[in-house]
Order: C-alpha cells, then structure tokens, then sequence
C-alpha cells in the first residue's frame, strides 16, 4: 500500500452554514497503481487531493503514506508556475531544496523526456502555451524522483489534441518510473484512458470503487451510471446524430 | 432557404505585439431549421464569428471587413438602434458561462421580463406570464419560484436553462448557441443538450452551435464546419465530415476524440 | 515600456528627475563655489552672470547650495522610502503569509500607527534626539511604511492561494523561501508604484522639517533649510525663496507623476 485513508473528514463553515467537503472517505491505493478519482464539482475530489498532499489537514481521520517523495502536477497551467521565475529556476528548485549535485545534467534530462528544447530554460512561463507549460509542471513533479504523484485535473485546460499529447506523456512516464499516481479528473473519458482502477465521489463520499474494467462495464451505484451516461453521450462512434 | 448568410468575415485583434487576424475570410450560410456547427479549438475564432455576427466585437477586437446577411439585410451595417431591434429578438444568443450571463442585482424574472418588454411592447404583467411559460418550457421546476430567485440562488444548470429561456422568449428565428454546456458538470451537461435538442425539434429553430466538442457537435449538428486559426478549413455534412475527414487537422482532431472515448 | 512612452507627461517628468539626479551628482563639477563658503562683499545680491540664482545674507551662492542641497534631499528621499519599504514589505508578507493571531495583531499594530499625526510625531522623535540627516531618514522611513505593509498583505493574501505556492510547498520549500522568493517578488508592483510616491512625500516631509528649523542643520545645505534662510528677507530677495521652492515643487510633481503612471502601467488590464 502506497497511500490509505481512513475515515477521513473536513468541513468548511461559511456564512451559508457547513459545507462537508469530505464526509467519512476511506480508500487504498496500492504501490505503482494510476489510481483515478472522478466526480463532478464540489464532490471533494481536490479536496481529498490536498489533504492527502499535507496541503490541507483533515478535521478527523487518518492518512498512511509510505513515502515522503510526493509531488503533484495542478489543473491550471497558467497559475502552477512562478511567473517571475525562469523555467531553469523552475524545475531545479526542487533539487537546489534537496541540496543534490548534478542538477544542470537532470534538468537537461528531464528536458528531454517532457519533449521541450533547451532554449525553454532562460524563458519565463508566459511565453509557452498551456500545453508547454504543463509538460514544465510535469518535470518538475518528476525531476526529484517522487515515488507518489497527485495530478488534480491536470489536461481539463487544455485543448483536446494537446490533452492527448499530454495524458501520453504521463503515461509514458509513469510506466518508466513506475511511480504511483492519483489522477483527479470530472472527466470519466480521461479516467479510462490512463487508469487501473476507479473511486467515484460524490458529495463527499465514495460511492462506487473498482477497476476500470469492472466499473465502465457494469456499474452498480445509480449515480455511477449517471456520469457515465452521460460522460459517453456523444460517443461519435455512432458517427453523428442518430 | 438560407436565413443566415456570413461573407469574407475579418475580425482583428489588437495585442501587445501587434495586429493578429483572427477571423480570416470566413463565409457560411445557415438554413432555415437547421443546426449548424462550428467547432475548434481554443483561438480558432469561432466565438469571435458569432460575436460578429451581432456586432459585439469591442476593442481590442474590430470587425475588418465582410458582410453578414439576415433578412436581406446586412447586420454590420445597421447602426445601434437597428441592431437593437434584431439582438435578442430575431437574433438571440446563449453565451458558455451562465454566472456571468445573468446580472446579479436583478432577479431572474426581472431580466426576462424586460427583455420581453424590450422588443414585443407588451404590459408588464404579460411578460410576467409568457416568462413564466417560457422557464416551464425550458424544464425548470417551481418555475415561480425561480422567476423571484436571484442568479446567486440558483444551480449553474438552472441559470442555463433560465437563459435558455430568456434566448427564446421572443420567438427569434435564429439562436446562437456558444459552448452553452461548456461550463457544466457532466451529468448536467447531458441534461441541457437533451433539453437542447427537444426544443430545437419541437420549435424548428435554426441554430449556429458553437463548441470545442466534436462529439456534442456531432449529436446536436445537421453541417458541421472546422475552424482552425480563424479560418474554416473544412465543412460538411455531420455524417460525411466524421466518416470521411479530407483536412489532417480535422483528422488529428476526430483522432484524439476518438481515443478518448 | 511602449505605453509609458506613450504619456508625455510622464516621460518629462522621468526626464526632470533623471536631470535632478545628475545635477546632484555632479554637484562639484557644476559651480565654482564652495556652498559654504561666504563671501561678505557679495550679499544678498540677485541672480547675475557670477551667481546664477543670486546669494543669501552670508554671500553664498544659491545655485551651488541648491545643488549640493539636492544631494542631501533626494537622499533622504530615497532612503526614508528605502526604510519605510523594507519595514513596509516584512511586516506586511509576515502578517498576510501567516494570517492568523500573527496577522491580527500586526495589523493592529498598523492601525495604532496609523492613528499617530506623523508630522508631530516626527517633530517630537527629533526634539529628543539630534537632527542629523541620518536621524531624519530613519524617523520620516520609520513613520511612512503603513500604506506599503497593507499593500504587500493585501497581495499576499491572494497569491498565497495560488497553485505554485501550492507546488512550492509540496516540493518541500520553507517558508522562508516562499515568502522570500515566491511572493515577495510576485507582489513587488505596488510597492514600486506605493514607493515612486513616497520619495516626493519625503522630500516634503523633509523640507517642511528643514523650514521650521528641525530638519537638516546648516551650514549643510538643503531645500527647506534654504527656505528657511529665506523667509526673513522674503520681500528683499525673491530668489531666496523662490528657487528652492521651485525646486521642490517640481521634484515632487515629477514623482507624483511617475508614480501615477506606473499605477497605470501596472493596472490588470481587461481580459480578452
């Protein structure tokens, strides 16, 4: 087991009343698995995501990582880089934090497995489009070696051709370093393209867990079939309107 | 019977470094009671084409050049008091975010009413009952509820449909339709193209669906048209643009669609 | 950098202070005369070809006392807003960085500051101690840094949500290393435009301080002391009062100016 949660909760009180964020989620991810995590917005999905990055704490219950080297890779490409730094800065930050040597070779490494050229080190983040400015977040997440990754909606800004470059890479990626990965995503196409298994939340709640296989052919909680009705709507297979 | 006919469209952008063309000589025409499709990814121009299509370009967009023909008439001639006359009446538009779509002082009811008001001269309390009959079309539940609601008390599902509402309320003959899903969640999304496509059947309306979504393009569109760096670089009919793709752009595209599904 | 070009106004007045700046430091090179020294036989004589701007009741020369003096006010100007900056920008990222107790009582501490005349606060600090010019930075850079402490919280308080911060903290940065190289730099543009301001208030600050007598002591020269010379003879001999009073104004215009139009520069334009 790389990653378990127990009973975890979190509520946030507003002037509106309490908000259960995440009301009782309990889950298991086991070492090297692409651990998908689906719902639509406000299920608690992200903020499961945080909690299990230590970037928020739970009210009660109890996280188990069996390993301290996690990294993430955030949704929104135009706000997870510093954008007064250089890319340089960028991705060797992780490694100037750890005090490790060697760090111009890894990073002209890491270069070259996120496909961007050299010439990106001395430019800032504005000047790439979102797709190049994911595949930064992705080699930064990847240059320090982590051995858990947390990638919160990490292609739902981008256009589809890119989208599909980008789950590739993380594909590509994840089977060479065999690194564990929880992959938030509302998009259940996505989930099925990149993961082994499947929790479907809802309301702060798990309501249906399972591999891939099982839960895209035969489902059994109604809101489970409600998503995927409806993630598979326009399914162009069918080649146009019927 | 060609209700919309849009002719060699150019619409510049003025950016930091200069003058980008990002509706490049784009013409097509829309029949009467049918969906037309336009679909592209980000930057395409295909949002700036309906734009155009009412005069709602702003700086530091400016339309360049063209002709947009509606009953006869071209729209981009007309000056504002004309246009007045055809924006939300003959000619209405579904923007992708309903939050913003709404203004937030105002209830629901407010709203549609006045856009009643507006443009058929009617008394107030007969726009109240056609508004109302209006959201009940358009699905909504307890629809005098919502008319007093305002548009921070309701779901982003319900604001859509409510703008839905408010873009056929004065029986337009042609309705602009931009990523109206967009900005939905899933299940809801399904929801709103259902409702989309009853009413577009049961009203006979003809529509310019606008999307980055192949795959919702395809279930909603009669004639699909792909853009790509503000031009339209393939068209067709739905079935014979996805059956048999001639553009590589349009290729790759259908290609990530299609593996992602 | 094109848009600033675009605005006159504001190119002249980059243009006067960058004339100020170099007349200061060139103050030497540019006047014969010592500002100190006298000259008993040329007193209070108006602007001719040896004195150009004329000389006080001791016979120095105007001009090379206004330019010396320009030394010593624009230095005050710039260190005061140095101080009031530094102060300005710590306490400010502490308190928005870690909110909380932390931020509360900071922030009140801002307002009881904030409560304070600073002129008679000012005045009183330097009745106690010395007027040295050293003294008058730090009490002016020491009483003006409030306005920057609530912009850099302010800025901070957004930024602190935004994703890379997030990264930052995941990768395993300290805290120290978030404010420090983070969100200080990401949240600098106010401060710029709060500090561009602050050097004309201080000049003022520190004229007004000289006039009344309590500011820059001679034989030292400076704007207000100048002033100050010249208030006596006010009726006698115009350029006493007049040139140094020009001086400032236009000193302090021109940062005014330039600070409103890096406010300009720097406001969020419209999205597309």
């Amino acid at each position: 087991m790389m990653v378990k949660c127990e009973d975890l909760k979190k509520y946030f009180s507003s002037t509106a009343g309490t908000v259960k964020a995440l009301d009782g989620v309990s889950l298991e991810i086991g070492k090297g698995e692409v651990f998908g995590l689906v719902g639509e917005s406000g299920c608690g999905k992200t903020t499961l995501g945080k909690i299990i990055l230590g970037i928020i704490r739970p009210d009660s219950g109890r996280i188990m990582l069996e390993t301290k080297k996690v990294q993430v890779v955030f949704q929104d490409p135009y706000n997870s880089l510093d954008p007064k730094m250089k890319v340089l800065d960028i991705l060797s930050e992780g490694l100037l934090i750890r005090r490790s040597d060697n760090i111009d070779q890894r990073v002209e490494e890491i270069l070259d497995l996120v496909k961007l050229p050299k010439a990106a080190l001395c430019k800032y983040p504005h000047q790439f489009s979102g797709g190049e400015r994911q595949r930064i977040a992705i080699g930064r997440a990847v240059l320090t070696g982590p051995e858990f990754m947390v990638c919160d909606e990490p292609v739902s800004s981008l256009d589809i051709t890119i989208q599909l470059q980008i789950l590739n890479l993380l594909k590509e990626i994840q089977k060479r370093l065999g690194i564990t990965c929880l992959f938030i995503s509302h998009d259940l196409k996505v989930i099925k393209f990149i993961c082994d298994k499947v929790a479907v939340m809802f309301r702060g709640k798990i309501v249906e867990t399972g591999s891939v296989g099982d839960i895209y052919s035969s489902a059994r909680h109604p809101y489970t079939m409600a998503l995927l009705k409806a993630a598979f709507y326009d399914n162009i297979k069918n080649n146009g309107k019927e | 019977m060609t209700i919309l006919e849009v002719k060699n469209l150019k619409v510049n952008f003025d950016v930091p470094g200069g003058r980008v063309l990002a509706v490049d000589d784009v013409s097509f025409s829309i029949e009467k009671g049918k969906v037309f499709g336009m679909v592209g990814e980000s930057g395409s121009g295909k949002t700036l084409t309906a734009l155009s299509i009412l005069k709602l370009i702003s700086w530091p967009g400016n339309i360049a050049g063209g002709s947009v023909i509606f009953n006869g008439r071209d729209l981009l001639k007309l000056d504002e008091k004309e246009l007045r006359g055809v924006r939300g009446s003959r000619i209405s538009i579904v923007f992708q975010e309903p939050a913003s779509s709404f203004n937030p002082v105002f209830t629901i009811g407010e709203q549609i009413v006045e856009a009643i008001v507006n443009h058929q001269g009617i008394d107030g309390y007969k726009a109240k009952d056609l508004a109302i009959e209006y959201l009940h079309r358009v699905h909504i539940h307890e629809a005098g509820r919502i008319f007093c609601n305002y548009p921070h008390q309701l779901s982003g599902g319900t604001k859509q449909r409510a703008m839905i509402a408010m873009a056929l309320v004065n029986s337009p003959e042609l309705v602009i339709l931009d990523e109206p899903t967009t900005a939905l969640d899933v299940t809801i999304q399904a929801q709103v193209l259902d409702l989309l496509k009853e009413i577009i059947e049961k009203e006979k309306l003809s529509i310019l669906f606008i999307s980055h979504d192949f795959g919702i393009v395809s279930k909603m569109c009669d004639r699909i048209a792909v853009m790509r760096k503000g031009r339209i670089i393939e068209r067709g009919g739905t079935k014979e643009v996805l059956s048999d793709p001639k553009e590589a752009y349009t290729v790759s595209l259908l290609e990530s669609v299609k593996a992602l599904s | 950098m094109r848009e600033f070009m675009r605005n006159k106004m504001a190119v002249a007045a980059l243009v006067f202070i960058l004339a100020v700046l170099v007349f200061a430091i060139l103050a030497p090179i540019l006047t014969g005369y010592d500002p100190a020294s006298t000259d008993s036989k040329s007193v209070l004589t108006p602007p001719s070809r040896e004195h150009i701007f004329g000389t006080d009741r001791l016979g120095r020369d105007i001009f090379s006392r206004i330019v010396y003096g320009a030394r010593i006010s624009l230095a005050i100007g710039f260190i005061a807003v140095g101080i009031a900056s530094l102060i300005g920008i710590s306490i400010g990222a502490i308190a928005g960085y870690y909110g909380g107790s932390i931020d509360y009582l900071l922030m009140r501490f801002v307002d009881i500051m904030l409560c304070f005349p600073t002129i008679f606060l000012i005045l009183a600090v330097i009745s106690l101690l010395e007027p040295s010019v050293v003294n008058i930075m730090v009490i002016i850079g020491a009483t003006g840094w409030m306005g920057i402490a609530r912009l850099v919280r302010a800025e901070i308080l957004t930024l602190k949500e935004r994703d890379f911060i997030s990264a930052a903290k995941v990768m395993g940065a300290k805290d120290s290393r978030i404010i420090l190289k983070h969100l200080i730099p990401n949240a600098i543009a106010p401060v710029l435009v709060s500090a561009t301001l602050g050097v004309g208030g201080a000049i003022l600050t520190e004229s007004a301080l000289s006039f009344l007598g309590i500011g820059v002591q001679p034989p030292t020269p400076s704007w207000g002391n100048i002033l100050m010379d010249g208030r006596s003879t006010l009726g006698v001999a115009w350029w006493l009062t007049v040139f140094p009073g020009l001086f400032i104004l236009f000193t302090v215009l021109s940062y005014n100016i330039l600070g409103e139009a890096l406010r300009d520069i720097s406001e969020p334009r419209l999205k597309e």
